[in-house]
């Protein structure tokens, strides 16, 4: 059989939303629009320098929900391209981009195979020799939610002994962090006979298995703290006896990081500064001309805690780096998403807890309701009952999680103590 | 420790004036009647610990009844013991200098434990001393009247809950602080309802960007519409595109139908017209017009024939009447050639006459010149006398030679003036040499006078003799000499003989100086020498003779016994001197006595020296006559020298003469050859040249205007030959010269020219008029000829029918071409089918029809039209609307920006959450606080409340949720405060104080300052509430203020250690 070579990618979200930031300058905000798009290109750039013969696209190419005639509009111009030069495309379309979600009406370039809700088969080529390869076949979603066991439906012919490829959007062994659209076990893929399983729909790239290759080549720009990392594509050279050898190439324009900073032994928040500024360095240096985004968690025990903790030396912290950091030309930028304090003062809560005091007596009750589901909850309902009453808060609200509350819990705890610490200080 | 109140001294405070209260006691009562001061004690304690209170609280205020000082000062201690001087003035006394404003003066000094003093500030003072409690709650529960203590609202306040139920952290004001803090942080985020707020702004930006998306989720379905409609329009437009088209054919058609039609109808009329016309083939072109053109010409030459004919006659006419002078004419030329140099020679004669006279004047010149070198002379002489170089070259050498000799001879005459005086100088030198010479000698001779030998030599060499004896003789005595007067003797001997060979030697020398030079003055030159010699001899015996002597003497002396000897030398000595000296010039000498003289050797001695000295004289006059000698002898050299110089200049001029007399005849020979006067000098001669070279000049001159006459003589002579051999013939007659007759023929030959030109013109003429004519001829032959061609060309016989055959040609042509146009206008760019459709329609409509028909078409296409336009704006719209959501949704990032709100309210939410949930535990714990501490503060109470009222009731309680006070009585009913008699209301609350007061008091004991308030007490209440206040007393200071005596007495029998101080009104 002839070798050749192509292309997986998968979720490409494009135009979607990056969650969890605030305070965004414009500039940021315009690359950060920008680069599910950049992505793109890279992988119509990728595609055309590496010669592939076709690329597969795993579903979700973009957020139905946010029906952005931008990114249907960048897609099809994106198509043209590989159209331009000869480059087949195979998709399917997933849970964010059902057949029946609304879609504006582009034609379809004719490089581009877009599967049916049925499963459906057809033959690749060799780009340079049009010699038959593969045989490519796939189902789209026909509305956003399949709970339908789609894996079963895909048999191998038995007649060809072409490479086969499975081009699939699903839970595979049911991944909790996703949604368990189209769920199918593993031992399901295998039995069909099929060669390589592009998946989509996990985030995280993963090798479920490397014969039957079963590929989750993951999202191709990460747009939240849970998608750290370099996101992109595999490229799959397929050789004479049909074994097939991954390479990832990152695709993403803007990485993003979660970090950890300790506290102790600093004195001031000058150090604190310096040490945040040096993380940033680091980052800087890791992301090599693509625009970072970080979260940091700050940790333990010092007594900077405090002030921490009490006022907006955090907030005035934060804008300072974030100024200074704008200044950076945009890709070599590295923005703080958020600063997590999880520090601790240098009390000893287990001393204070044992303390007959009011204090003591406050941190008796939280850990009180920290065990008590009823009580916890009833606090926390109790205490943001003013909040409930705005409509957009109140949804805000009713998505937090008795760990939220718990945790809210922890850090009122820690806010009182150095409330009160503060305050007997002077007394 | 307790805080206490050690002293009050009021300078001016109500109607109270410095008065001073100690009150060192845990127990004082102050006792008065009414208006004694009590409350206003109170009053002032208050004022001092919390400050004086303003105007508006009149009655708490105290002004004093007649105004001045306001105020005054405590002395207190605080729990370390530490004392406190407080200071406070309304109106200070005079020459206080204490800090404050204009309501009130302060100082608060404190001496801490090292006695030091320090000043503290009233926020300091409530801390530290009043351990932070306020004014309020001090009022309330540590000072307080019977007013206080029934008002209940104290037990509701917040202030006091916190104090209640917070003590446990330290105070409970950093809890209500720290619920300050928090409401306030909450309160910038976020308030129900709010609109200022960091949430609220964030919330209404979220929902404007949410109108935004939602109006923004609507374009997506109008771009499928839009796209839709697009489509539909296209198809629309393609449709209408083509009927538009088809219409427009039409238009087309029947407009060129309607534009050809007239064309066509000329055609069809053309196309019948020429059926009528008979056919020639190949009919000649032009025919016509040839014709016509041979015919003019034919008629034009016969004309042009007869003119000619006409003009050759005159011409011949004129030919023959002209006449000419042929030979004239052919010598024209030559007499050209004259005539052109006659100017030339007239200048030539003129010319001729000025050289004449000018060659005269030279003649003249050069006779003068002549005249002034020699009357002689003729120009041969002058020819003669070159003037070359060489004879300038040998005059200027006479001249020279003269003038040397001139010079030489001048040289020699000074040089004999100078030799003659040098030898008349030497003479003189010589003749004074010679004086002195002279004058010499004579001296020498008187002064040597003594010397008996006149010979020089004579007297030295007996000098020398006489010396080499005295040496003898001294040696002699020298030997001899054993004693001393012999010695001395010997010694004098010597002298004398020394001084005697010395006279000796002296006057030798003399004579041998003088003897030598007398001789060769005399002329003796070999005499002066020999006696010189003879001399000298004489004078080395002297000389040796008196080393002789000296020796001899000595030797004598030292041989005394041989004196025989030594009397011999003596003798010798003795002759010596007198063949020396002509006489003795010593006294021993001259006495002449012999023995004497041996004896004396001292005397000898002496005497030697004298004779010594005369010889040493001698020689020296010898020298010095030499010396004058030597300079005679030089003097005559020079002398000798200067006369040969003075012949040698004779001789020399002599010689130069001579030389002179050579040249003068060499000269004037010269002058003679050149027949010049013999006397002439050089320069004269040179003068001369001058004058010779001005000759020479003219001469050539003179020769040059020979030659030029000759010449210009020739000149004319050749004209006037050429003149003649031209005119041969001609001559002219007698008295007229050549030229003036040249001048004639010319103007005849000018006149002859004339004519003769005039007959080569007719002649010419002539000839051109006979060419033309046979000319003429010949084209007339041609042309009859042609005539005859074109007939036959034209089918015709005669000219009549070859003009109609052509006029019929000519109009076929013109209608073959005119159909062809037109049916080119009609039918180009049509195809067969459309020809024929064409000829139809034109053979079966009328011109109004087509004109109907082409307007009814042209209505349609333009209907068609307008709907084709308006569909183009239709789609020119769709196109934008659908571009414009195109970019909308390009720079669109609304949704990013309601993610960003979002978590950023998330962020507020978050905060508030923390704060608000901290809040909430702080609350909560608040509230456990109250149901665990009240019971506390109300156990301590009811047991107080207990002994007060003697065991009537057990109990306080509270009630949770409203803070009502109830009181169980000993029957177990339970009532509540406001249902209880006035007094055992104000036990009630007197009971809860003084549990506050303990259970407040964790950190600072404070005065309890009671004012009257046991008036609704009955005794045994009162006892009971004092048994309790003795109780109290152990924790803090108590000052009781009454106006009854038997609760006074009371006091004293309850608590005997108690103060009391009377207060009077």
């Amino acid at each position: 059989m002839q070798p050749f070579r192509f292309i997986h990618a998968a979720d490409l979200h494009l135009d979607s939303l990056f969650i969890g930031l605030s305070g965004v300058t414009d500039q940021v905000r315009a690359h950060l629009r920008e680069s599910t798009f950049a992505a793109l290109e890279n992988l119509v750039q990728l595609g055309v320098e590496e010669k592939v013969d076709f690329i597969v696209l795993s579903g979700d190419i973009y957020d139905a929900g946010q029906s952005s005639l931008r990114a249907q509009l960048r897609f099809q111009e994106a198509m043209q391209q590989l159209e331009h030069h000869g480059i087949p495309v195979y998709m399917i379309h997933g849970n964010h981009d059902p057949l029946d979600s609304p879609k504006a009406n582009l034609r379809v370039p004719s490089n581009v195979h877009v599967f049916g809700p049925e499963v459906e088969k057809v033959i690749a080529c060799h780009r340079g020799t049009g010699e038959p390869v593969a045989v490519v076949g796939g189902v789209s979603y026909r509305t956003s939610s399949i709970t339908d066991n789609l894996a079963l439906s895909f048999t191998r012919d038995s007649a060809s002994n072409l490479f086969h490829i499975a081009i699939l959007h699903a839970n595979v062994d049911g991944n909790n962090e996703h949604d368990s659209y189209a769920p199918c076990t593993r031992n399901d893929l295998f039995r069909s006979g099929f060669d390589y399983w592009a998946l989509g729909h996990i985030h995280k790239r993963q090798v479920l298995s490397v014969s039957p290759a079963i590929v989750y080549p993951g999202n191709i720009q990460g747009r939240h703290i849970k998608e750290t990392g370099p996101k992109g594509c595999y490229v799959v050279d397929v050789n004479e006896e049909s074994k097939c050898s991954l390479t990832f190439h990152e695709l993403a324009n803007v990485r993003w990081y979660e970090e950890e900073l300790s506290i102790d032994g600093m004195q001031t928040e000058e150090d604190l500064k310096l040490n945040i500024e040096e993380l940033l360095d680091v980052i800087r240096e890791k992301s090599a001309r693509k625009m970072s985004l970080v979260r940091i968690h700050i940790t333990g025990r010092g007594i900077l805690h405090h002030k921490l903790e009490a006022g907006y030396v955090l907030e005035d912290l934060l804008q300072e780096i974030r100024r200074r950091e704008a200044l950076h030309p945009v890709h070599q930028l590295v923005w703080i998403e958020k600063i997590k304090v999880a520090t601790s003062a240098e009390v000893d809560h287990q001393l204070l807890i044992e303390e007959d005091s009011f204090l003591g007596e406050l941190f008796r009750l939280g850990q009180k309701a920290e065990r008590d589901e009823k009580l916890g909850e009833e606090i926390v309902d109790s205490a943001l009952a003013p909040l409930a009453e705005n409509r957009h808060i109140r949804q805000l609200l009713n998505k937090m999680s008795h760990e939220d509350k718990i945790n809210l819990i922890k850090r009122a705890k820690e806010m009182a103590a150095a409330l009160l610490h503060d305050h007997s200080d002077l007394g | 420790m307790v805080m206490k109140i050690h002293k009050l001294h009021i300078e001016g405070f109500g109607h109270i004036q410095q008065r001073e209260f100690d009150l060192d006691e845990n127990v004082t009562i102050l006792y008065g009647p009414n208006e004694a001061g009590k409350s206003t004690v109170l009053g002032f304690m208050r004022s001092m610990l919390y400050g004086i209170p303003s105007r508006t609280y009149t009655q708490e205020r105290y002004e004093p009844v007649h105004s001045g000082v306001h105020g005054g000062s405590m002395i207190a201690s605080d729990e370390e013991g530490t004392k406190w001087l407080i200071e406070r003035y309304a109106q200070p006394p005079e020459g206080t200098k204490l800090q404050g404003g204009r309501s009130e003066r302060l100082r608060i000094t404190r001496t801490n434990a090292e006695g030091n003093l320090e000043q503290l500030t009233q926020s300091e003072m409530e801390r530290i001393l009043l351990g932070g409690m306020s004014r309020e709650m001090f009022k309330q529960i540590f000072a307080i009247s019977l007013t206080e203590l029934q008002e209940v609202a104290l037990l509701q306040s917040e202030e006091m809950s916190s104090f209640l139920f917070h003590a446990g952290i330290g105070g409970g004001s950093s809890i209500v602080h720290a619920e300050r803090k928090l409401t306030a942080e909450m309160d910038k985020l976020y308030k129900p309802r709010g609109r200022n707020q960091e949430a609220a702004k964030i919330i209404q930006s979220i929902e404007k960007l949410e109108d935004t998306i939602a109006e923004s989720r609507l374009h997506i379905g109008r771009f499928n519409e839009l796209a839709a409609e697009l489509e539909r329009t296209d198809k629309h437009l393609a449709e209408l595109e083509q009927l538009k088209s088809k219409l427009q054919a039409d238009v087309t058609k029947l407009q060129r139908t309607i534009s050809v039609r007239e064309a066509w109808l000329k055609l069809q009329e053309v196309k019948m017209e020429l059926a009528s016309l008979p056919v020639f083939s190949q009919f000649p072109e032009n025919i016509v017009e040839r014709w016509n053109m041979t015919q003019q010409e034919l008629s034009n030459i016969h004309l042009t024939i007869n003119e000619l004919q006409r003009t050759k006659d005159r011409l011949l006419l004129e030919i023959n009447s002209i006449t000419l002078d042929e030979p004239l004419l052919e010598q024209s030329a030559i007499i050209d050639k004259l005539y052109s140099r006659l100017e030339n020679y007239e200048k030539r004669k003129e010319e001729l006459t000025q050289l004449k006279a000018e060659k005269e004047s030279l003649q003249l010149q050069l006779s003068r010149i002549l005249r002034q070198i020699n009357a002689a002379w003729n120009e041969d002489d002058l020819q003669s006398f070159s003037g070359a170089v060489g004879e300038r070259e040998a005059v200027r050498r006479y001249a020279e030679q003269f003038a040397n000799y001139d010079r030489e001879m001048d040289h020699l005459q000074s040089d004999l003036q100078q030799s003659r005086r040098r030898l008349s100088a030497a003479e003189m030198e010589v003749k004074s040499a010679e004086v002195r010479l002279s004058e010499s000698v004579a001296d020498g001779k008187n002064q040597f006078s003594m010397l008996k030998p006149a010979d020089e030599e004579q007297i030295v060499s007996l000098w020398n003799e006489l010396q080499y004896e005295l040496d003898r003789w001294r040696e002699q005595k020298m030997t001899i000499v054993s004693r001393e007067q012999q010695q001395e003797a010997e010694i004098q001997f010597s002298r004398k003989m020394r001084s005697l060979y010395v006279k000796l030697f002296t006057g030798s020398a003399v004579f041998t100086v003088i003897m030598p030079l007398l001789l060769w003055l005399s002329g003796t030159t070999w005499g002066a020498a020999i006696s010189a010699a003879v001399l000298l001899a004489v004078d080395v015996l002297l000389l040796q003779g008196l080393k002789n002597k000296q020796t001899s003497t000595r030797r004598g002396s030292f041989n005394k016994t041989k004196s025989r000897e030594q009397n011999g030398a003596e003798e010798r000595l003795q002759q010596l001197l007198s063949s020396l000296f002509h006489h003795p010039f010593t006294a021993a000498g001259r006495s002449g006595k012999a023995d004497n003289f041996i004896i004396d050797a001292g005397e000898m001695e002496r005497e030697l020296q004298q004779i010594r000295l005369l010889m040493d004289r001698f020689k020296h006059f010898i020298q010095h006559n030499q010396l004058l000698r030597r300079d005679v002898e030089s003097a005559r050299s020079r002398w000798e020298v200067a006369r040969a110089e003075v012949e040698r200049v004779l001789i020399e001029t002599s010689a130069q003469e001579q030389k002179f007399e050579q040249l003068e005849q060499d000269w004037e020979a010269w002058l003679v050859t050149r027949k010049l006067e013999p006397d002439l000098s050089p320069e004269a001669v040179l003068d001369i040249f001058a004058f010779t070279e001005q000759g020479m000049d003219i001469v050539h001159r003179i020769g040059k205007l020979d030659h030029r006459l000759a010449q210009t003589q020739q000149d004319c002579e050749l004209f006037e030959d050429a003149c003649c051999a031209v005119l041969e013939g001609r001559r002219p007659e007698e008295g007229v010269s050549a030229a003036a007759y040249l001048h004639q023929i010319g103007a005849t030959l000018e006149e002859q020219k004339g004519r003769k030109q005039e007959w080569d013109k007719l002649r010419l003429q002539k000839d051109a008029v006979e060419t033309q004519l046979s000319q003429n001829r010949d084209r007339l032959q041609q042309l009859s000829s042609l005539q005859d061609r074109l007939l036959q060309e034209g089918q015709a016989s005669d000219e009549e029918s070859l003009l109609r055959n052509a006029a019929a040609a000519e109009r076929r042509k013109q209608l073959e071409q005119e159909a062809r146009h037109l049916s080119l206008a009609i039918y180009t760019g049509l195809d067969q089918t459309e020809q024929e459709e064409l000829n139809e329609l034109l053979t079966h409509a009328d011109g109004d029809e087509l004109e109907r028909e082409l307007e009814h078409s042209r209505s349609l296409l333009r209907q068609h039209e307008m709907k084709l336009t308006a569909l183009q704006e239709l789609r020119g719209r769709l196109l934008q609307e659908r571009e414009s959501i195109e970019s909308l949704h390009h720079k669109d990032d609304h949704l990013q920006q309601l993610e960003e709100q979002r978590t950023a309210l998330a962020g507020i939410v978050d905060q508030y959450a923390v704060m608000a949930i901290c809040g909430e535990l702080m609350a909560r714990t608040q509230k456990i606080y109250e149901e665990e501490k009240q019971p506390q503060v109300l156990k301590m109470a009811s047991s107080y409340f207990w002994a007060m009222t003697g065991g009537r009731y057990v109990r306080i309680v509270m009630k949770v949720g409203h803070k009502e006070l109830l009181v169980e009585h000993n029957n177990g009913s339970m009532i509540e405060s406001a249902r209880l008699s006035r007094g055992t209301a104000e036990q009630l609350y007197l009971a809860m104080r003084f549990a506050l007061a303990d259970s407040m008091s964790g950190l600072t004991k404070l005065p309890l300052l009671f004012d009257d308030i046991f008036v609704n007490f009955d005794a045994a209440r009162l006892d009971g509430t004092l048994t309790v206040l003795q109780q109290v007393a152990e924790m803090h200071q108590i000052v009781l203020m009454t106006c009854h005596q038997h609760v006074v007495e009371q006091i004293k029998k309850v608590i005997p250690e108690s103060k009391l101080i009377t207060l009077s009104s």
